[in-house]
């Protein structure tokens, strides 16, 4: 658009006129300027001045010959002239002293507007008069002065108007009543004007179709100075259709006649299109500004199909694509600026489905770099053909007075004169002029630049990349290869993307020259090699692609002089007919090659290596195969020299060496240690997998990945290829959509299906014993010791870590370090790791050692081979539970070494060693009354009640339930806690004989203790205390355990009555004894007492049968009787039943306390004298029963 | 068919002027009273070689060229391959915004994809998303003979690629595929409308 003057780009202004009062001009033009619509002031100092608008004197006209004069469709000038020199109004302003001064003033004015009037009525121009007045002599002027003012400037009073600047509010008003004015008359004389010509329109008052054209253009004009828009677009297409007809006729003209009898042909066919193209622009805006995206497309694509084809001689075709070229770009810029008004969402679907593309200017602008490229041709073509001498007379050739018309100045001496030219000179000056303004390159690359952001803007990513393609083509075109090679780079990557193997073969082609003429050897050998390992299949080959840039079709025989090419480079051969070409690309001992291919390279497909492990696992130092497989794309056989493959683990590293160019490789930068495989000879063929396989042994535990095979072609060329997996290996870009045998890369398919360039080393086998004593379950409340053992047996024991764990059997960490943060605190902790105990030969202080409940950190001192060191875990159970010991020995054999670990794990139970339970017992044949009993069935399970002041006997039973034998120390009722209660007193008397030395408890013995207990207080309850059991395993070196058990508390009771029997432990066959049964009534009151005996045949008896008697308070009444045994053995004594009347409770002796034994003689008894036979000592034997 | 013009007149201002619009000769009288009128004489049938299909394509899921052929002597054949790519770019837009191609929803048709200068391309999308392209130097040509252009294009390719040894996602290489392509292509004649 700049390619316009400023006057046709933005719409026409209304301009006026102010004459005199210069001090008020830059106030008025201000104002009128920002009034909407503004208003351009022209200002003239005074009066003198005022010719500048008078109607020039066709002085230029007068220059040319007569038939030119006329012969023009638009003037140049004539816009600027209406929007800078012709107002369409003249304001005079004239002091209000002038006016009501004296006679000379006055005349003075009258002769101004004299002049004025005479200037205006030749334009038809309106006319204001202006009378400044003071604010305070705002009504100095008489009215009769007035009159004749009006009558002397000839117009109506309302244009008369007084201007008073001194008072704010009355400039304004003043102001506004000024720009009211002027813009209701300008309106009125654009649109007089334009009807003016609008006559000679409609009435076909012209001479040509010429005028036609012209008149239309100015109705449109003025129709634009008055904002009519829709009149001057439809004033501009009926111009621009006047013109239409105009091109018709002459060509007409032309095919009928043969002459043309005005222009010469070239020169008017200029000229029409120059118009056409103004035409065109007016119209293309005012659809643009309103809206009409649409119309303004389709009105685009008429005229372009209306004048493309107007391409004019052959020497000036230029021309035409340049004004083609410049219409687009037009076209595009004008929609761009549009587009960003207007949302494209305001457009229909209909519209938008007729083609999406027109509404992007993108498009525009990448037609018009087409059509410029075509400008470029055409213009190369003209200069070889027409020659160019420097002629002068061309210098003298400028713009005559019409649009796109051209005449030579004639300088001659004071005035010029223009003159015609002929079709000749004036394709000689259009071809100097062309030749003397450059960079029609770089305007292409602008605009397809312009295109391509764009498309991007767009989402277009292809279309964009086309248009960066072409502007990469221009680069090239003017040899600049960095910028050129910069874009083509760019393009690669969407290509192979989409595999669009022949537009990549282009820019390939494209970029191999251009690194050539960079002299980038790198580059050019990569770009080469990629070329040449493009899938050019011999169908796509069938089509001959002529215009595919430097490289030429893509062909078979084009992939095979590449490679043959780049080959001869890398080799540093010299090929004779290329030698030229060739200058900068060398490679050679100054300038090494050395290219990588990674797993994103597009190289991948010149050399592809995959690299597999036959076993996953390996045994450190065991040999294990490894198969390197090579596969290359290239169109013919490669020799490798040498392939040298690169371990993380460098010792690992090998080189295998092509025999047949062991000389042409240079072995020298080889490390003397490696190991070096010969095989006769390393060729790869296209698509075909050279595999090779190798042993290799690891050295050290861990990873051994193969990262890098580098393979060298030549003295100093090397490829450097990152391994791949066959298991994960990508198929090969561009390759991977062509149909051909894709074979696996190693012979084994399992190896191809799931093989590796890593492997796992194991670490060495370890050579330490590492030996838990298991020393069966342990028992709940021991300090269990487990003996851990290390015995070196091949390996020294360095910086050697035992980590000791404890675990739940069932899976669930049992103390985990965290868990047993918070659970230590409460009761839930049931196996603790209270230790290591280590030997005494080293000290501690040095060693880390780390105990945590379940975990544990202990470091081995340094063992020599043979030597052996021993621990014990000190673990204590708190609840019988099942664990899992896992115990790990991580050590170096040798300093540095990496480590070596043994795992052991060992699974404890933890038994509870001894249960311990008790029995409370009323003393044998005593049996005192206790009222609870007599409610509730003996076995229910309340507590126990004990009569008080009674002697009760408390039997405490302790049974091993281990698998060992346990040895008891002692056993002992303690008073857990001292309780308030505690004055109340048992006595407890041990009178078993056991105390003084440990008895041994096999596994599953039962051992019993009696206690006796007496309340000796009237308390409801009472708390007996707890067992306490001191024990230990039945060795000499286990510690004591004491387990602790606490006893229920007892119910104590007061007991009524007492019965008690006596009668002698045993008897003898006929001879007499007395049975007792002592009734002890302990109450205050009367008891009555029932009683009756049953006959016992055993026995001849004598007493009291069968009677009701009472017992007195606090006495006892004794039932005796005397019995003679009829019979020996075990008999019933007679049975005494009691019945306590008042209690209503029975009483009956047991079987057991009536059961007494009877010798057929007096026995004689062997047993030592001093010992008595105490019922007491009877008692744990008969208990049971 | 041969078309006779006589001229009588002798009416200085009478012009009639001949043009050729689309192919066809547009005769314009212009009267300097008369506004202008014109008639236009069809019948004058195009030479056929100027209006064909120049080139037809199948593009893969990735965007990526499966088959592409073009019928043209003219040594712009690699420009065709521009254009098809090219109009991967339209295709793409109208497969993501099914919104602004309203009624074109569950067709495979595309319709015309963007009108070069000198081209017009179409596209077909099947419902296995393999993209059929079409560029054509015929601007005047009927949608619905690119319908049926491509039904039987379709139908062509729905039988390559359903060869046991055809793998799918590969270039189609088969020769009998080309022929049959050919064929299509040759015996297609798009009837210039109006």
């Amino acid at each position: 658009m700049e390619h316009y003057p400023e006057e046709l780009r933005t719409p026409p202004v209304t301009l006026v006129c102010i004459v005199g009062h210069q001090d008020l001009h830059a106030t008025i033009s201000t104002h009128l300027h920002s009034e909407q619509p503004p208003i351009n002031t022209l200002a003239l100092p005074d009066f003198s001045k005022i010719s500048v608008i008078d109607k020039s004197p066709k002085e230029k006209e007068n220059q040319l010959p007569s038939a030119y004069t006329s012969s023009g469709i638009l003037k140049r000038d004539w816009l600027l002239k209406h929007r800078t020199r012709v107002p369409a109004v003249v304001a005079a302003l004239f002091d209000a002293d002038q006016l009501s001064g004296d006679a000379a003033q006055w005349l003075q004015v009258c002769t101004d507007l004299e002049n004025l009037k005479t200037v205006a009525r030749g334009r038809n121009i309106k006319l204001v008069v202006v009378i400044v007045v003071r604010f305070n002599s705002k009504d100095s002027i008489t009215e009769e002065r007035m009159v004749a003012l009006r009558k002397r400037a000839e117009v109506d009073a309302k244009y008369v108007i007084t201007f008073i600047p001194d008072d704010t509010s009355e400039l304004n008003q003043s102001l506004n009543r000024l720009g009211n004015i002027f813009g209701e008359l300008a309106v009125t004389f654009y649109r007089d004007e334009g009807r003016r010509v609008k006559t000679r329109l409609e009435k076909k008052n012209y001479g040509s179709i010429e005028f036609n054209v012209r008149y239309c253009f100015k109705v449109a004009i003025y129709a634009e100075f008055r904002r009519d828009w829709a009149e001057a677009l439809r004033m501009y297409e009926d111009g621009y259709h006047a013109l239409r007809e105009y091109v018709l006729r002459i060509q007409f003209e032309l095919q009928m006649i043969g002459t043309s009898t005005r222009l010469p042909a070239i020169q008017r066919l200029v000229e029409i299109k120059m118009v056409a193209e103004l035409f065109h622009f007016k119209i293309s805006t005012l659809l643009l500004h309103g809206g009409k995206i649409v119309e303004a497309i389709k009105w685009f694509r008429q005229h372009n199909a209306s004048y493309k084809k107007l391409t004019g001689p052959t020497q000036v075709n230029f021309l035409h694509w340049e004004w083609l070229s410049r219409q687009f770009l037009v076209f595009a810029e004008l929609l761009e600026t549009t587009s960003a008004t207007i949302s494209s969402s305001a457009l229909t679907v209909a519209d938008r489905t007729s083609s999406d593309w027109e509404f992007h200017p993108a498009y525009y602008y990448q037609l018009a770099a087409q059509f410029l490229k075509e400008k470029k041709a055409c213009v190369e073509i003209s200069v070889s053909v027409t020659p160019i001498e420097a002629d002068e007379g061309c210098d003298s050739i400028v713009p005559s007075l019409y649009v796109g018309q051209f005449a030579r100045l004639l300088d001659l001496g004071e005035t010029s004169v223009m003159q015609l030219i002929t079709d000749e000179e004036y394709t000689l000056f259009a071809l100097i002029s062309e030749g003397k303004r450059l960079g029609d390159s770089t305007e292409i690359i602008a605009l397809l630049k312009k295109a391509n952001e764009a498309y991007d803007n767009f989402k277009s990513q292809r279309a964009a990349s086309f248009c960066r393609l072409l502007m990469a083509k221009e680069y090239f075109l003017t040899s600049d290869y960095t910028n050129s090679k910069h874009h083509f780079d760019k393009l690669t990557s969407l290509y192979r993307q989409e595999g669009w193997v022949t537009l990549l073969w282009e820019v390939l082609g494209y970029l191999r020259e251009c690194s050539r003429k960079l002299g980038s050897a790198q580059d050019f050998v990569s770009y080469s090699l990629e070329m040449a390992a493009l899938p050019i299949s011999p169908i796509s080959s069938r089509q001959e692609l002529k215009d595919c840039g430097p490289a030429g079709s893509p062909s078979l025989k084009h992939v095979e002089s590449i490679h043959k090419e780049v080959f001869a480079v890398v080799r540093e051969e010299t090929l004779n007919d290329e030698e030229e070409n060739m200058d900068g690309i060398k490679v050679n001992s100054d300038h090494p090659l050395h290219l990588e291919i990674d797993l994103v390279s597009p190289l991948r497909v010149v050399l592809l290596t995959s690299v597999a492990f036959h076993e996953q696992i390996v045994k450190p130092h065991a040999p294990t195969l490894i198969t390197l497989s090579l596969l290359s794309q290239l169109p013919s056989p490669v020799e490798i020299d040498q392939l040298e493959i690169q371990f993380n683990q460098s010792e690992c590293n090998f080189i295998i060496v092509n025999a047949q160019r062991r000389e042409s490789s240079s072995i020298s930068n080889i490390h003397p240690d490696r190991r070096v495989e010969t095989v006769p000879v390393i060729q790869l063929f296209t698509n075909k997998w050279l595999r090779l396989t190798y042993d290799i042994k690891s050295v050290n535990s861990g990873k051994l990945e193969c990262t890098y095979v580098i393979a060298r072609i030549g003295p100093h060329f090397s490829i450097c290829c990152g391994a791949e997996s066959p298991a994960n290996m990508n198929d090969l870009p561009l390759w991977k959509f062509e149909e051909r045998f894709e074979a696996s890369p190693t012979k084994d398919p399992a190896i191809a299906f799931s093989g590796m360039k890593v492997t796992q080393v194991e670490e060495p086998d370890p050579q330490v014993d590492l030996i838990l004593g298991s020393a069966g379950p342990a028992l709940v409340g021991e300090n269990f010791m487990l003996p851990v053992t290390l015995t070196s047996k091949g390996h020294s024991v360095e910086s050697g870590e035992l980590k000791i764990n404890l675990v739940d059997t069932k899976g669930v960490g049992l103390l985990s370090p965290r868990e047993a943060e918070h659970s230590s605190s409460s009761d839930n902790l049931f196996v603790e790791l209270l230790g290591v105990l280590c030997g005494p030969t080293q000290d501690n202080n040095d060693n880390i050692r780390k105990v945590q409940q379940s975990f544990g950190l202990v470091s081995v001192p340094f063992l020599n081979v043979g030597d052996s060191w021993s621990c014990n875990l000190e673990i204590q159970w708190h609840r019988p539970k099942p664990i899992m010991l896992y115990i790990s020995l991580g050590y170096s054999p040798s300093s540095g070494a990496p480590k070596v670990h043994i795992h052991k794990s060992l699974q404890i139970e933890g038994k509870t060693p001894v249960v311990i339970s008790h029995r409370l017992m009323l003393p044998f044949r005593r049996d005192p009354l206790l009222l609870s009993r007599l409610k509730r069935s003996p076995e229910s399970g309340q507590a126990v009640s004990l009569p008080v002041n009674e002697t009760s006997i408390l039997v405490v039973n302790a049974t091993n339930c281990t698998e060992v034998p346990l040895r008891l120390l002692s056993m002992s009722i303690s008073e857990d806690e001292v309780t308030p209660k505690s004055k109340t007193k048992t006595t407890c008397t041990i009178q078993s004989g056991i105390d003084s030395d440990p008895s041994l408890l096999v596994p599953g013995e039962e051992f019993k203790k009696v206690f006796t207990v007496k309340p000796e207080l009237n308390v409801s309850k009472l708390n007996l205390g707890c067992v306490c059991l001191r024990w230990r395993r039945d060795h000499e070196s286990s510690k004591e355990v004491v387990t602790k058990q606490s006893l229920p508390d007892v119910n104590l009771e007061f007991p009524p009555l007492i019965i008690t029997l006596e009668c002698p432990p045993h008897g003898v066959l006929g001879e007499p004894f007395t049975y007792f049964a002592r009734i002890q009534n302990q109450t205050k009151l009367l008891q009555e007492v029932k009683f009756s005996l049953s006959d016992s045949q055993s026995f001849v008896l004598s007493g009291p049968h069968n009677d009701t008697t009472f017992v007195l308070p606090l006495s006892e009444y004794i039932l005796s009787y005397k019995l003679v045994p009829l019979s020996s053995g075990s008999l019933q004594l007679p049975r005494v039943t009691i019945t306590s009347v008042r209690y209503s409770a029975g009483f009956q002796p047991t079987t057991a306390a009536s059961t007494i034994f009877i010798f057929p003689s007096k026995p004689q008894f062997q047993s030592e004298p001093g010992k008595k036979f105490s019922p007491a000592d009877q008692a744990p034997q008969q208990i049971p029963a | 068919m041969i078309v006779c013009i006589a001229v009588v007149g002798h009416q200085t201002e009478l012009k009639i002027l001949m043009e050729k619009k689309r192919g066809k000769w547009v005769f314009s009288f212009v009267h300097s009273k008369v506004k202008s009128y014109s008639i236009s004489i069809s019948g004058i049938k195009p030479r056929a070689r100027e209006k064909m299909i120049v080139c037809i394509a199948v593009v893969g899921h990735q965007n990526n060229p499966l088959y592409i052929q073009s019928f043209t002597e003219a040594d712009d054949a690699l420009k065709l391959h521009h254009i098809v790519h090219c109009s991967l770019d339209v295709v793409d837009e109208r497969v993501n915004n099914p919104k602004k191609s309203g009624p074109m929803l569950n067709e495979t048709f595309l319709g015309l994809l963007y009108p070069t200068e000198n081209y017009k391309v179409y596209g077909y999308l099947t419902n296995t998303k393999v993209k059929f392209i079409l560029v054509t130097t015929d601007l005047d040509v009927r949608d619905a003979d690119v319908r049926n252009f491509f039904r039987r294009f379709h139908s062509a390719y729905l039988d390559a690629v359903s060869n046991p040894f055809h793998v799918p996602g590969k270039k189609i290489t088969s020769k009998t595929f080309a022929e049959r392509v050919t064929n299509i292509v040759k015996s297609v004649s798009f009837h210039t409308t109006g």
